[in-house]
């Protein structure tokens, strides 16, 4: 097990390395002017230059790479050219209100995606086309259009939770599960949809399976089949689904963290990059790259303890 | 039974969760005592060196005093300078100061403050530097300074209002902290609650020397860069004020918010490469002309901006001395015209002009349209949005659509903006000899009736000989709620932190 974590964690270091490069040079190739879009429409020509000069962005590319690397080995990720904030600074106040968000939407997505495709395979007739149904809608609803659909309904219309907005858990605990209701729903609905339908399809297999049959045979109650041992063996599915649904909302939290106002890093990531601001789109690429890794290590370590066959 | 008894527990509990979390109408930040603003973008740096204007003005307005301040009929007004007196043929500007001014590090502002601060703002490489450059600024007494101008400035007020002269602490200048933490003397001072990307929080600056501009006891400055977040927070009641834009306009007006309209910005096709160096076509002012002879002002005012905006042909605004009426209907569509003019200039079966390619799709179709039936075709050329303007200043289009915020300036910002040798987008450096004449005159007389006279000039050449052809004036849409009111700044895109009232409903 040690030297699995081990061989994971230094694979994991190597991917981190090799992002991290290309992401760096591919921002050299495609950014514009950063001194312009610091300086605006109005700066001279030699305020450009003086800007480009203070950046140290006149010196050669590999010699920025290999100072930037150097300090992030050494945990300095650099400070914001934008906004003069530094950039662990910035991950700190963001990260907890995009995790938080995915962490929730990905909770409530495996329970709801659990019990309907569990419901589906195990019930079949209306239940099974009534998710079969629901997945398609949940796929065809774009995570946007549900969350002005509830922003409308819930704030707006029937006042009931804020329309916008993050409330740190420590300022005001009511207030930061108000925040955190509607923004989850509308990334819960699409990951629902996709994940109910993988553990439907696992849950089917499993239950065409013999040793299953066996279990029947033997009389064992019908709860315990399905959750002791059906569950377990359909679960690495529905994990793995679900782990690529958490990695994609990281990033592609960006729309719901726009059309909520919520100071995560999705936000920070877009406007960073068209900023062409370098520190901050390394700092998240690390961040991003780190959590990837991790959460690809525990699903496997979940995979293997749910099913022992996987432990190679 | 049992599982209905577990179904009931479970919609129980969930009802319950449901109306806990609910508890009534979401807390509204309207109350008298607070304003909330729902804000487009959030300081780069909190140092007076990169002060910037348009939607970064409140935040600095929060923290910083000026030393003179710019109201809302564009008159200038005393702040930390209680008077200021041209001098020496408007090339030198006296200045007194106030006394008993502290920063909230607890220092006095003086003379030397002043000049310190003045000092860094023009070597500091910050957006508006150059506007300070060549000033020199001598200490006359404790609490009087004067500026020397080596070069004439009809604006200097208006920097001196807007950007240039937000006073720091003589300790702060030049430090980095200066960058996240601003030590000033304003009205307000940014409170620890402050989280950058998200919100700031200024409270009422108990020391504050002029207790009348504090209207509120805590401001809160929201980040919402998504214009339908910021609608949907106005709406709930979350802000009190924001920007919005012609397509959330209705919306908002028909909740009952009061819409505020202030022309800034125009929006039209800039042909910056007078002489042919990128198109050789253009260089020709027949092919400019028949350009402007083409354009349906009304349809894509219609159409690209829900008729929010007042149709214009001149880059000068109304407030600016400079504008004339009679050159809004100079380019009436006609593509009879264009058509002759393009054959005259030795194009009789029309003309193929690379643009690059604009965001709005429904202006890219119009203008295709329009252009093509005087048999000029446009070629638009992919570009990535958050390079566009880069390349215009690169000089590697002739000729683009563009929103340019200058229309309600005055008429020296506007020159050196558009139409001096030197000016921000004159990219290519274009001169002409009725330009030439007119910078000649105003630096021989600088009164403001002689600067709009040669503005006026100016703003007629760059009308007729089409290095500009503005569609319309595009106004900022501003909303407030109920509980507060607000005055339009002029030239600027959102209202000065000052132009905020409770209308103590």
């Amino acid at each position: 097990m040690f030297r699995f974590i081990a061989k994971r964690l230094g694979s994991g270091a190597v991917l981190l390395l090799v992002i991290s490069t290309l992401t760096y040079f591919l921002l050299f190739f495609s950014s514009s002017s950063v001194a312009r879009n610091l300086l605006g429409d109005t700066a001279t020509p030699e305020q450009i230059v003086a800007k480009t000069h203070e950046l140290g962005l006149d010196r050669p590319i590999l010699a920025r790479y290999l100072e930037w690397l150097g300090n992030a080995v050494h945990g300095d990720l650099g400070t914001s050219w934008f906004t003069s904030q530094p950039i662990l600074e910035a991950l700190a106040t963001r990260i907890p209100v995009t995790l938080t968000i995915v962490l929730f939407a990905i909770g409530t997505a495996a329970i709801l995606a659990t019990v309907l495709g569990m419901s589906a395979a195990v019930k079949g007739g209306f239940i099974d086309r009534a998710v079969q149904f629901l997945a398609i809608a949940g796929f065809a609803v774009p995570n946007f259009v549900v969350a002005i659909i509830v922003v409308t309904l819930f704030a707006i219309n029937l006042a009931l939770l804020p329309a916008t907005g993050w409330v740190p858990l420590a300022e005001d605990p009511t207030q930061w599960a108000k925040s955190l209701v509607l923004p989850v729903s509308a990334l819960v609905i699409n990951t629902v949809a996709s994940a109910a339908q993988q553990i439907r399809s696992a849950f089917k297999d499993v239950l065409s399976r013999d040793w299953v049959r066996t279990l029947r045979s033997r009389g064992i109650k019908n709860s315990e089949i399905l959750f002791k041992h059906v569950l377990r063996s359909a679960a690495p599915a529905g994990l793995t689904v679900l782990s690529l649904q958490f990695v994609g909302m990281l990033g592609g939290s960006v729309i719901i963290e726009s059309i909520f106002a919520l100071p995560g890093i999705g936000h920070l990531i877009v406007d960073s990059t068209t900023q062409g601001d370098t520190p901050v789109v390394m700092g998240v690429v690390v961040f991003t790259v780190v959590v990837v890794i991790v959460v690809n290590l525990a699903v496997d370590l979940l995979n293997g303890w749910l099913n022992p066959k996987v432990r190679v | 039974m049992k599982l209905n008894k577990r179904a009931a527990a479970t919609v129980s509990a969930v009802a319950l969760t449901l109306a806990l979390l609910a508890g009534g109408p979401v807390a509204n930040a309207a109350n008298q005592s607070t304003l909330t603003i729902g804000s487009f973008i959030e300081p780069k740096s909190w140092s007076p060196v990169q002060a910037d204007l348009g939607h970064m003005a409140p935040y600095y307005q929060a923290v910083y005093d000026n030393l003179i301040t710019r109201k809302p009929d564009g008159s200038y007004a005393p702040n930390l300078a209680t008077a200021f007196t041209w001098q020496n043929g408007n090339t030198s500007l006296l200045l007194d100061l106030k006394k008993g001014v502290k920063f909230t590090d607890g220092s006095d502002f003086n003379a030397t403050v002043a000049k310190a601060n003045l000092d860094a703002f023009a070597k500091g490489n910050g957006p508006y530097s150059a506007s300070l450059k060549g000033a020199n600024v001598l200490i006359i007494g404790p609490y009087q300074i004067r500026i020397d101008l080596t070069y004439p400035n009809p604006d200097l007020l208006y920097y001196l209002a807007t950007t240039d002269s937000y006073m720091t602490s003589a300790g702060a200048i030049g430090t980095a902290s200066l960058n996240t933490k601003p030590v000033g003397s304003g009205p307000y001072v940014l409170d620890a609650a402050s989280i950058p990307g998200s919100q700031y929080v200024f409270t009422a600056n108990p020391n504050y020397w002029d207790k009348k501009k504090i209207k509120f006891k805590k401001i809160v400055m929201k980040l919402m860069t998504d214009t339908t977040a910021r609608l949907n927070a106005l709406l709930s009641g979350q802000i009190d004020a924001t920007i919005l834009d012609a397509k959330t306009a209705a919306t908002a007006k028909g909740r009952g918010m009061t819409q505020y309209l202030n022309n800034v910005d125009w929006q039209g096709i800039m042909i910056l490469d007078r002489n042919g160096a990128v198109n050789k076509d253009l260089s020709d002012v027949r092919v400019r002309q028949a350009i402007g002879f083409s354009i349906d002002r009304p349809a894509l005012l219609k159409a690209v901006q829900n008729g929010y905006g007042t149709i214009t042909e001149q880059p000068f605004g109304k407030i600016s001395g400079a504008n004339d009426p009679a050159l809004d209907k100079f380019y009436t569509v006609d593509n009879n015209k264009a058509k002759a003019l393009l054959t005259a200039a030795g194009h009789p079966d029309g003309l193929t002009i690379d643009f690059p390619s604009w965001p709005d799709p429904t202006m890219r179709a119009l203008l295709s349209d329009q252009l093509g039936k005087s048999g000029i075709t446009i070629n638009w050329v992919a570009v990535p949005a958050a390079d566009y303007r880069n390349q215009l200043k690169a000089k590697k289009w002739a000729i683009a659509v563009y929103q340019l915020g200058l229309a309600a300036q005055t008429p020296w910002v506007t020159m050196n903006f558009v139409a001096s040798p030197k000016a921000s987008w004159n990219t290519f450096g274009s001169t002409d000899p009725v330009i030439a004449a007119a910078l000649d005159s105003i630096n021989q007389d600088q009164s403001a009736k002689n600067v709009a006279a040669q503005s006026k000039k100016v703003n007629a050449f760059l009308v007729q000989n089409a290095w500009f052809l503005p569609f319309y004036q595009l106004p900022q849409v501003f909303f407030t709620n109920s509980h507060v009111k607000v005055q339009n700044q002029p030239a600027n895109a959102v209202p000065f932190l000052y132009n905020y009232a409770p209308t103590g409903k």
